[in-house]
Formats: C-alpha cells, structure tokens, sequence
C-alpha cells in the first residue's frame, strides 16, 4: 500500500487523522519547494536591493 | 477548595483546577521532558515577549496537595472572561488563527511544535490575541508531520473559508461540533468558485477525501516531512487565511445611529451624559453591553472600567466595532455575538467543556439601552422574567424603558394581534422591583424615554 510506507507513526492525544496525514505529506512535498524557491528569491531580491543601495 | 475543571480532561499532560476562585495548572510527569524543553529552549521566552502567549509563575507549593503523577503547579495570568469561536465575528476568528500559525512557525524554530490547534486555546485578553494552554508544545522530531493540522483546519481554516464564501454567520457550526467543523461538510458548503483555489481544494477537499478513502491504514515508521514542508504549510496558510474577508451584506442595524432619528442629537448628549456620570461614579471592574450596537455605550464604559463585553445579535455591527476598536486602541472592549432570547449553550461532554453563556455571565454593571422593548414587545418575554434574567448575569443594571408610542417599538409591534396594555413604565416598575432595587430613574429631555440605575437585592 502506498499510503503505509509513506506514513509516520504518531504519538499525540488527538487523533490527527490517517487521510490527513497522507494529504499532508503530499502537500508539504509541493509546498517546501516552493517555500524554499519563495526565500531563494527574497535573498537574492534584498542581496541585490542592497548592492544598489552601495550597503 | 480545588476543583478540576469540567474542560480539561482530554489532553493527559496536565489539567486546570480551580482554586479559590483563580485558575491554575498542572503539569504531570508524562509532560516534564517536553514541559523543561519548552522552557529551557527559550521558546516560552520568545512567545511571551511577543505577547503571543500568557505569563505562568510557579503555584506555592504549600497551595496544593501534590498528586502522584504531577510534577508542578502553574499559576497563569488571569483571564477576566471567557469566550468561544462561535461567538467571535470573523475577524476574531481570523486573528486567532494567524496567532496560531505564528505560533507555530516560532515553535519550529526552537525546535519544537504544536500538537493541538484548537480554537479554545487561543482567548482575547487586554487588546491581544493569546493562546491560553502552555502545555500545547511538543519536541519537533525531523521527518514527522504536524499532529494538529486536521484539527487546525477543523476550527479555523473551515469556519473561515464558510463565514467569507456563504455566510458570516457559519461559525455557529462550531456550537454544534465541539472537534471543528467537518471537512467533509464545509467541502460540500463551500461553493466551485472557492474550491477553484489550489490551497482550498487541498486543504479542505483533499483532506476531506483522504479522510474518507484513507481512515483504516496502518502506520508504519518512516521519514517524510521536512521541516522546510511544515514552514511552507505554515506560509500558505498563512497567506490564505490573510487574504479572506468577511462575506457581509448590509445589516439592518449597522449604521443604526446614522439612519434611524431614535434621539435628536440634544437627547444623545444627555443620555451619553446619564451613562457615563453613573459609570464613572460606580468605576466597575466588567462591563456587559447589551445590545451594544456600534459600541457607543461600550466606549463610554470602557473609559472608567476595567473590561467590557459589548454583545449584539447583529454580526457585522460585532465585526465594525471589533475592528474599529483594533483600529482606536482601544484594549478593553470584547465584541462578541450573543441573540439574548437563544444564548450560547454549555457544549461537551455532559454540557460542562464549554459553558454556556450565562454560566460565564457575572458582570459589576450591565447596561442593556434600547434593548428591552425588543425583549417585551418584539420576544414576548414577560418584564418579571426578563428582570429575573438579568439579575442573575450583574450586580448593578442601566437599563431603559421605551415607552410603546415610540417610532421604533411601534415598528416592532406593527401587524401583530397582541394586546400591549401591560407594557407601561408602571408595570415595568413594579415588576423589575420585585427583582431589583430602582436607585435612580432619569427622563430623557421629552423622548418619553426614561433611564433606570438598580441594583440587584440579592
């Protein structure tokens, strides 16, 4: 089964849902691309900002 | 006398007891290591400094008889009252969400996370949004998810998602469903149009689907998540939630002041005079506003009280004054929804994990103006019983008679075969007198109108 070998075992008082999980795994893969594309180009954005700026 | 509180049972790490009238927590031995790393991480420093989260010291320990399984007793900063997501307007709901997400997002950093994301943890406590419950974090272990992400989009990203595409009013849902309202039940509420966008769809549809498809699989331990992944869900959150406004159409009573000629501007003045002499004369520490429309009342009182709760059945005249208060900094004021005549219920577990809203109501002063009328003639509630209500939620009462020649009880009545013959000051007198002691009645200029300042006799 796909959804087992992905899954992590967790240990919590609420139950966070083993569908939740899985889409959660899903979405984080997609979004921590683009969390990491977002923050490559604010550095850059400010790196280049503060060259202009002569800091 | 310590007693548990009625809420606190599901998570193991600790409970609230009461003592002496002020709450306190405890925080058991199955939670020390988390409890010590939250502490010595220097996260619980952070989130106080931010003002993200109440301040605790450490309970004396001579206070309490120490079960077994505690490890040590907390005193937190006192809350002067206590309310529920379904009694917040939107933007209530939505800065307790944004506050959660922060959390969060500084837990990752020092290491750690949330592992419950319930609306009830976060409160509204001099101007701020807080989250209330120390023992919410938890190590953050590389690879794993985030426990409470269902539970996050439960109580706030599907409340949210349906008071901004549907209506204003559907976080009543949550009166209802104590866990957050069902994804598969706001996927079905929530229209093509919002689902369209790729973070509702996955968040709430999605989710949804892999709730129904994907409930009986078994775990097995494995590496997944980055912690790049959980700052990325954090983000989009983030930005979802910050990009949605109320769904609000025009309300009868927004701009009441403005549109409908209740006083000239003469009667006004002297009634805004009458209230804030008694206030300021009485100086109470909680404030009930009843009815309290845009918050004028409310502001007066906020001026020489501690706390104000300024409630209406209208939700956008909350959401106005919410915000317009934000905007004035003004700290003491809580807009919150409240229908007088279908007050919030106690919800949970034997009705007693969330109380109802007359089991939280004990105020210095309530003001209730212009709101009888619509009790007596628009409810039908009888003068004694509505007398005896509200005897039992204050201490001292401000309330105005409105005499049925009045333009605006005459459109309450208008079309109904009721006979309204009771409904003169006389019988208003003698029945609030059975209940209350009348210490002071005021005429407003020639309005017909007539203030009365009592005092409960019991």
């Amino acid at each position: 089964m796909i959804e087992s070998k992905f899954l992590t075992a967790v240990v919590g008082y609420i139950d966070p849902g083993n569908g939740s999980l899985l889409i959660q795994i899903i979405i984080t893969g997609i979004l921590s691309m683009i969390y990491v594309l977002k923050n490559f180009w604010k550095k850059l954005y400010h790196k280049v900002i503060n060259k202009f700026k002569g800091k | 006398m310590q007693t548990a509180h009625s809420a606190s049972f599901r998570d193991p790490s600790g409970r609230i007891i009461k003592h002496d009238g002020e709450i306190y927590r405890t925080v058991n031995n199955s939670y020390k290591e988390q409890f010590d790393y939250f502490l010595k991480s220097g996260l619980y420093e952070a989130l106080t400094k931010e003002k993200l989260i109440l301040r605790f010291e450490e309970a004396k320990p001579e206070l309490f008889d120490k079960a077994a399984e505690v490890y040590k007793v907390i005193k937190p900063e006192q809350l002067p009252y206590i309310s529920y997501p379904y009694e917040w307007c939107f933007s209530e709901l939505k800065d307790a969400a944004l506050v959660t997400l922060k959390i969060q997002k500084i837990s990752l950093d020092f290491g750690m996370i949330l592992k419950d994301a319930t609306a009830y943890n976060i409160q509204f406590f001099n101007g701020l949004t807080v989250h209330i419950d120390t023992l919410s974090f938890e190590k953050y272990n590389e690879g794993e998810g985030w426990v409470a992400y269902r539970q996050f989009c439960e109580h706030f990203l599907a409340p949210l998602l349906l008071m901004s595409y549907v209506d204003i009013s559907l976080n009543q849902l949550l009166a209802g469903n104590i866990d957050g309202i069902p994804l598969a039940l706001a996927a079905k509420l929530l229209p093509f149009k919002a689902k369209l966008r790729p973070s509702v769809f996955s968040h709430i549809s999605l989710q949804a689907l892999g709730m129904e498809k994907l409930a009986t699989t078994s775990y097995k331990k494995s590496s997944n998540i980055s912690k790049n992944g959980l700052y990325g869900l954090n983000d989009n959150l983030t930005s979802l939630i910050s990009s949605l406004k109320p769904k609000i159409e025009n309300s009868k009573w927004s701009s009441y002041y403005n549109k409908t000629s209740l006083y000239s501007s003469e009667e006004q003045n002297v009634k805004m005079k009458i209230i804030g002499d008694i206030i300021g004369e009485l100086k109470p520490d909680t404030v009930l506003d009843l009815g309290c429309n845009e918050g004028v009342y409310s502001k007066i009182a906020a001026k020489h009280s501690k706390n104000v709760v300024s409630v209406d059945y209208d939700r956008i005249v909350i959401e106005a004054l919410y915000c317009k208060a934000k905007a004035e900094g003004i700290n003491n004021i809580l807009p919150l929804y409240l229908d007088y005549t279908n007050p919030a219920p106690g919800i949970g577990f034997e009705n007693k994990e969330r109380d109802s809203f007359l089991a939280r109501a004990d105020f210095d002063l309530c003001i209730a103006l212009a709101f009888m009328h619509h009790m007596v003639s628009d409810n039908n509630i009888p003068f004694l019983m509505l007398a005896k209500s509200l005897s039992c939620i204050c201490k001292k009462l401000i309330i105005e008679f409105v005499p049925l020649e009045d333009a605006n009880a005459q459109t309450l009545i208008k079309g109904r075969n009721i006979d309204y013959s009771f409904y003169t000051k006389e019988n208003f007198e003698r029945e609030f007198g059975k209940v209350f002691l009348i210490d002071k009645t005021v005429n407003i200029l020639n309005s017909g109108r007539v203030i009365y300042y009592c005092s409960g006799k019991k």
